[in-house]
């Protein structure tokens, strides 16, 4: 019989040393290791972001990443909201699915990621409400609706409202569509999305 | 086809049913089509009615925002056939043999065993149909010696996991000369035979639990098959890390039918073999 038993060894000892240091360790084990351990850590937002601003190994990446949402904070938040406007796709894209599952921690940091100046930065903001279990989400993107001058970032509020939007949202919808008249695809986005949730 | 109209349980439109569906497909990436109607239709009527929510918008909404997303696993739960039997999904363990196993021992060291982790394991079904297909059906199964870990999170499965013993059902699709070899009749039930069940080391873990998890480490295979669907995004990708970490650089994952690990994280490679799709950890991933 080919077939042999051995229990997977007894838990390993702790590891030692200081997590912080070690995420400048040379390996992408050390790196992922010190991630995992700094996951619970709210003092360790900062050291995680400013590695994941410099690390090359997307397996590094990934648990840093993991490690931020986990920490779960608004400051965490607010640092994976300044990765919205990487010119890296991968951690642009990783940083929203990240926030998607932070809930109230990325309410806290919505105020500013709105009120950023890119446009760009404010539609990936606001595309990230439609997956918040939070029940302000539907507010902050009323507040986009009504108050953003980018059309694209009114576009993206009304897709978000055909998603989590209620019967009374309607007619702020159709202002919205209205307030940029040269701009025919939006009052189309306007109707489908309240016919959606009329 | 709808439901049945029935006055007394709560209704869901075709809109209702839409919305649901795209929102179901969004959280866990199973699709409904619309011949499944009727299944999904009564299952959320079922659950709201234990809501006390009649209303499918008000039910939804609890779905979508409930802080504990407790409602929305229940559902998950019941909208996921949680059965498992032996030779699920076959045609894995063909390629595992067929295709990944050729590939995985081209990189062995004379001495270096191969190492297989089921997670979960439940009842013991695939873990053992593992063994049976090895010892079956890959010629080199004389020249490794094959670790085969089985792990599951629940104590209760694990306890009957390793007593082996099945009903009919669930040995339906295991070929009769194999059921001969490696089972016996017991009380009228199919018990499989010491030499296999003893070979096989069953352990308690937590996938969501990295230090519980940090023990597993060096595999070359990861069975890990329908338990992501029953996860959030966020520890979906915790697994995934698990997985990645249990892993040697170009070991394989293989998940359920309808599961994606390219939906979940981008660390793993896709392979497409001629039997199935699974995943690699990059070989020129760091141990």
């Amino acid at each position: 019989m080919a077939l042999v038993r051995k229990h997977p060894a007894a838990a390993p000892a702790p590891v030692q040393g200081d997590p912080r240091a070690a995420l400048e360790g040379v390996t992408a084990a050390e790196r992922r290791e010190a991630a995992h351990r700094l996951a619970g850590d709210p003092d360790a937002v900062d050291p995680l972001a400013d590695r994941l601003a410099r690390e090359t190994d997307k397996s590094v990446r990934e648990a840093i990443l993991l490690a931020l949402g986990h920490i779960g904070t608004a400051a965490a938040a607010e640092r994976l909201f300044d990765l919205l406007g990487s010119e890296d796709v991968w951690l642009r894209n990783a940083a929203i699915e990240t926030l998607a599952e932070m809930d109230a921690a990325v309410i806290g940091a919505l105020d500013q990621a709105l009120a950023d100046s890119d446009s760009d930065r404010r539609i990936f903001a606001v595309n990230i409400l439609v997956s918040l279990r939070h029940p302000a989400a539907a507010d902050y993107a009323r507040r986009a609706l009504a108050e953003d001058a980018h059309v694209n970032v009114v576009a993206a509020a009304i897709d978000v409202l055909a998603e989590i939007g209620t019967p009374d949202m309607i007619p702020e919808i159709e202002a919205a569509a209205a307030r940029f008249p040269d701009a025919p695809f939006l009052a189309y986005a306007a109707r489908a999305a309240s016919r959606r949730i009329a | 086809m709808t439901a049945p109209f029935n006055p007394s349980l709560p209704v869901v439109t075709d809109s209702d049913f839409v919305r649901f569906r795209d929102f179901f497909y969004r959280k866990t990436g199973i699709m409904f089509a619309d011949n499944k109607r009727y299944f999904v239709d009564k299952r959320l009527q079922e659950r709201m009615l234990a809501s006390s929510l009649i209303q499918f918008r008000d039910y939804f909404n609890m779905i979508r925002f409930q802080a504990s997303g407790e409602e929305f696993q229940t559902l998950v739960n019941l909208m996921t056939v949680n059965e498992t039997y032996f030779y699920r999904e076959e045609y894995q363990f063909r390629c595992l043999v067929q295709s990944i196993l050729p590939e995985v021992t081209r990189r062995k060291r004379p001495g270096e065993p191969v190492r297989i982790w089921s997670v979960p394991c439940s009842t013991g079904e695939e873990p053992y149909s593992i063994a049976f297909q090895l010892l079956d059906t890959w010629a080199d199964v004389d020249r490794f010696d094959i670790e085969i870990v089985a792990t599951d999170i629940d104590t209760t499965v694990l306890e009957q996991a390793k007593r082996g013993l099945y009903g009919d059902r669930a040995v339906q699709h295991v070929p009769e000369a194999t059921l001969e070899r490696y089972t016996r009749r017991v009380r009228g039930a199919y018990e499989v035979i010491p030499d296999i069940r003893d070979s096989i080391a069953f352990a308690r873990v937590n996938l969501a639990d990295s230090l519980s998890t940090r023990q597993f480490r060096n595999f070359d295979v990861v069975f890990c098959r329908n338990l992501l669907i029953y996860f959030d995004d966020a520890s979906r990708r915790d697994a995934a890390q698990t997985i990645y970490e249990a892993l040697r650089p170009g070991g394989f994952v293989c998940l359920g039918h309808s599961e994606s690990m390219s939906r979940i994280s981008s660390l793993f490679e896709l392979r497409k073999f001629t039997e199935a799709i699974v995943y690699q950890k990059p070989l020129s991933a760091e141990a």
